[in-house]
């Protein structure tokens, strides 16, 4: 018995160490800005540093493996971190939200900044820079986790958008917040979305994880129905990396708001890659969050946004959707249907567990509501 | 603010809190007190009162978390909310905690300190029983309301043709449009319709302190389309006054401290070139050296100060200070180098406050325009 634990132990040492990035160090990492968060399946969670150009993988050391099932809701989520940042709540800003799957602790990078907004187009890291990281375990108990003193690594993308370029329309905004605008961690790679400083600033940086100094960087071009033309300086919004017709796609969705895929065969050198439009959600709005889940085995697709409700669609409508959208639609709508589910004022989306998907909300009476979405009733 | 009571206050309800607190009211001097150090790395700090030695010495023992220390002394925002983020540490048998977060001057910081509770964590039994509550505002940072330190012209009676304003401000302005909050009215209070050129966000200086108003030149401008179609702004005769209204905010948030409001009367437009002969000079020197010069038009004041130069007989121009008591009489301060004789030089780019330069009037087409011949100067002598 002893013997055969031994082995396990062995075994499970070796499986940790393989797994673990080799170019990990100990320290504190010099993040300018918690702009946007993903974990991958390892528990890693990975920054996109939008002022600081730079993507960090951190290991929290948070491998408890969680079984819940249950469901986390917490009322007024911004009166708790106003509280934790001993400030008032209508100063509090939430800049995006990841949850680890393995332990089903859920991160937030946060802000004092909220008193600073001024227009409806401007996203949270148009305001100010996130600068803490606090942790929500699955039974809600918060407490800040600490980047300091931790195992990390990081790779710098190449040529972001230079910090002193103005916002053509957002008042007073620089571009440098839209550097990383999301990342989304698939098959030993991160792909980053933002923007660079090439004539076609919407950029797709595609770095191999664990990190080496070679980060690809492709130029995007789309078709944007509602506005009638090809558009190269508006990043992705939100995306996600999907198996379309055995094809690896991106899955992207643009402001105001137009739902692309990416073929991410093409994504390699520094090639100018034209997006495939394949519907138009709506005009003014913009999106904040994607996840993919399922329900009875099917996959689904979640999107929350600025101003329409949650919006649900089918993945495999995607992939059965011929063409493309190259011509001006006429009503803002077009292409790949979707179905618009009870969820206004969702913001940030993330898988939780097998059962939930966790969003942030704001109700109709202003409060932010962390609250857990059923899967099971989450269907076209 | 003293209090000392036995262990009942559980961490309980809202009610407790205010009852303790009354208690607290009801004595002389809190058990904590606050700070804030907004330009410090750790924003400000709340300290207890001296802690015994002893008890020092068993928490020095120990190397707590954040949530340790905050089980049995911590600071909250809301009595069931959690406690405010930051560090502690022990400062000469004080208890000190520091907020992650400069203080907000506009929250009341509930702070509680439990020695039954510290007795817990150390699992040993404490000379001290009491348990300490006290409510604790940070002292606000010195104010941040932008105020108008000036205008200028600064000046009652204005040439009809103007050309500028600048509007100095004692703080950072905020991005909001300017001419939102500015105008000017005629004598009937009619506010004048579109008097400025509109520049997206205003003409600012780097740090957002000075704004430039430009009238509109086109319709200053003799014979030309917005003066023939629009006319004068200001005409000759008239009463106006110039409004900048205190709603208008800064960078920090904060609005401006009170409104400005300056009443102005036209005068005749004043459509000549500068004369630089017509300028009076004098000039002593003692430990420094000052020019005075009385002008023919009023200047141009912050332009003034860059296209003024004090140049020795070498060609050396001496470091020197421009300074304006009125913008018709400038003074020019220099550090003397035992040159008696010098020369003012004057950057053709000078203009008065109706945009009139040495070289021509602004109201003077384009085309008859001469480019600036000699460098223009006048000689000068002191004792």
């Amino acid at each position: 018995m002893r013997r055969t634990i031994s082995i396990f132990t062995l075994v499970l040492f070796a499986l940790t160490t393989l797994a673990k990035d080799p170019g990990m160090k100990k320290g504190t990492p010099n993040i300018v800005s918690l702009s946007v968060l993903e974990f991958n399946e390892d528990g890693i969670l990975f920054i996109g540093d939008s002022k600081g150009g730079a993507i960090y993988a951190v290991d929290l050391n948070d491998k408890q493996a969680s079984s819940n099932q249950e469901a986390l809701n917490m009322i007024d989520l911004e009166d708790q971190l106003a509280g934790m940042l001993g400030t008032t709540v209508d100063n509090i800003m939430i800049h995006d939200m990841a949850v680890n799957p393995i332990s089903q602790n859920i991160y937030l990078s946060v802000s004092r900044g909220r008193a600073k907004w001024t227009s409806r187009w401007e996203a949270p890291n148009d305001l100010v820079d996130a600068d803490i990281l606090i942790k929500v375990s699955p039974s809600g108990k918060m407490s800040e986790a600490k980047l300091e003193n931790v195992e990390f690594s990081s790779v710098s993308i190449p040529n972001p958008v230079d910090a002193s370029v103005e916002h053509r329309w957002k008042k007073g905004a620089k571009l440098r917040s839209d550097a990383i605008t999301d990342i989304a961690f698939d098959d030993g790679k991160v792909y980053i979305s933002g923007l660079s400083n090439e004539e076609f600033r919407a950029a797709l940086w595609t770095a191999s994880y664990p990190f080496n100094e070679n980060v690809n960087a492709n130029t995007l071009e789309i078709f944007h129905g509602a506005h009638g033309k090809w558009e190269t300086a508006s990043p992705i919004r939100a995306f996600l990396p999907y198996q379309l017709n055995n094809q690896k796609q991106l899955l992207a969705a643009y402001l105001c708001t137009p739902l692309v895929t990416i073929d991410a065969q093409k994504l390699e050198g520094s090639k100018h890659v034209k997006g495939r439009t394949v519907a138009e959600f709506g005009s003014g709005n913009f999106p904040i969050d994607m996840v993919l889940y399922q329900n009875n085995g099917k996959d689904y697709i979640l999107m929350s946004n600025s101003a329409l409700p949650l919006l649900l669609f089918d993945p495999e409508n995607v992939a059965k959707f011929e063409g493309e959208i190259t011509e001006e639609v006429q009503g803002y709508l077009a292409g790949v249907e979707y179905t618009p589910r009870s969820g206004s004022g969702v913001q940030q989306l993330a898988d939780f567990n097998a059962k939930y998907i966790l969003a942030t909300q704001r109700l109709p009476n202003g409060k932010l509501v962390l609250t857990s979405l059923s899967k099971e009733w989450l269907y076209p | 603010m003293k209090k000392i009571i036995p262990e009942v206050f559980k961490g309980g309800t809202y009610c407790l809190l205010c009852f303790l607190l009354a208690i607290n009211f009801a004595h002389a001097q809190s058990f904590f007190s606050a700070q804030t150090l907004p330009k410090s790395a750790n924003y400000g700090t709340i300290t207890t009162r001296l802690v015994p030695e002893d008890i020092v010495a068993l928490i020095q023992r120990q190397n707590f978390t954040f949530e340790e220390w905050s089980s049995f002394y911590h600071v909250k925002t809301n009595p069931n909310g959690p406690a405010v983020l930051g560090s502690y540490k022990i400062v000469d048998n004080h208890l000190a905690f520091s907020p992650k977060f400069l203080p907000d001057s506009k929250v009341q910081y509930i702070i509680t300190f439990s020695y039954p509770k510290l007795a817990v964590l150390l699992s040993s039994q404490l000379s001290e029983q009491a348990v300490y509550s006290d409510i604790v505002s940070f002292v606000p940072p010195k104010t941040t309301r932008p105020e108008i330190t000036s205008v200028i012209p600064n000046l009652e009676i204005v040439p009809a043709n103007l050309l500028r304003f600048y509007v100095y401000f004692s703080a950072p302005m905020g991005l909001e449009n300017p001419y939102d909050f500015i105008t000017i009215e005629d004598s009937n209070g009619k506010v004048l319709v579109d008097p400025f050129v509109i520049v997206p966000e205003g003409l600012w200086n780097i740090d957002r302190t000075r704004l430039t108003l430009l009238l509109h030149p086109g319709r200053i401008k003799q014979g030309v389309g917005p003066n023939m179609t629009e006319g004068d702004i200001l005409r000759a005769g008239n009463d106006y006054t110039l409004k900048i209204n205190s709603i208008w905010k800064g960078a920090s948030g904060e609005p401006l401290k009170e409104s400005f409001s300056r009443a102005i009367n036209a005068t005749n437009p004043l459509r000549k070139a500068i004369n630089v002969n017509l300028w009076a000079l004098k000039a002593e020197q003692k430990q420094i050296g000052i020019l005075t010069i009385v002008t023919d038009h009023p200047l141009d004041q912050p332009l003034a100060k860059r296209m003024l130069y004090i140049v020795n007989k070498e060609g050396k121009i001496l470091p020197s200070q421009v300074e304006f008591t009125s913008p018709e009489e400038v003074k020019i301060l220099w550090r003397p180098d035992g040159s008696k004789e010098l020369e003012l030089h004057i950057d053709h780019r000078l203009e008065d406050v109706c945009g009139n330069t040495p070289l021509y009037a602004f109201d003077l087409e384009e085309g008859t325009r001469s480019e600036p011949a000699d460098e223009i100067m006048l000689t000068f002598f002191v004792n």
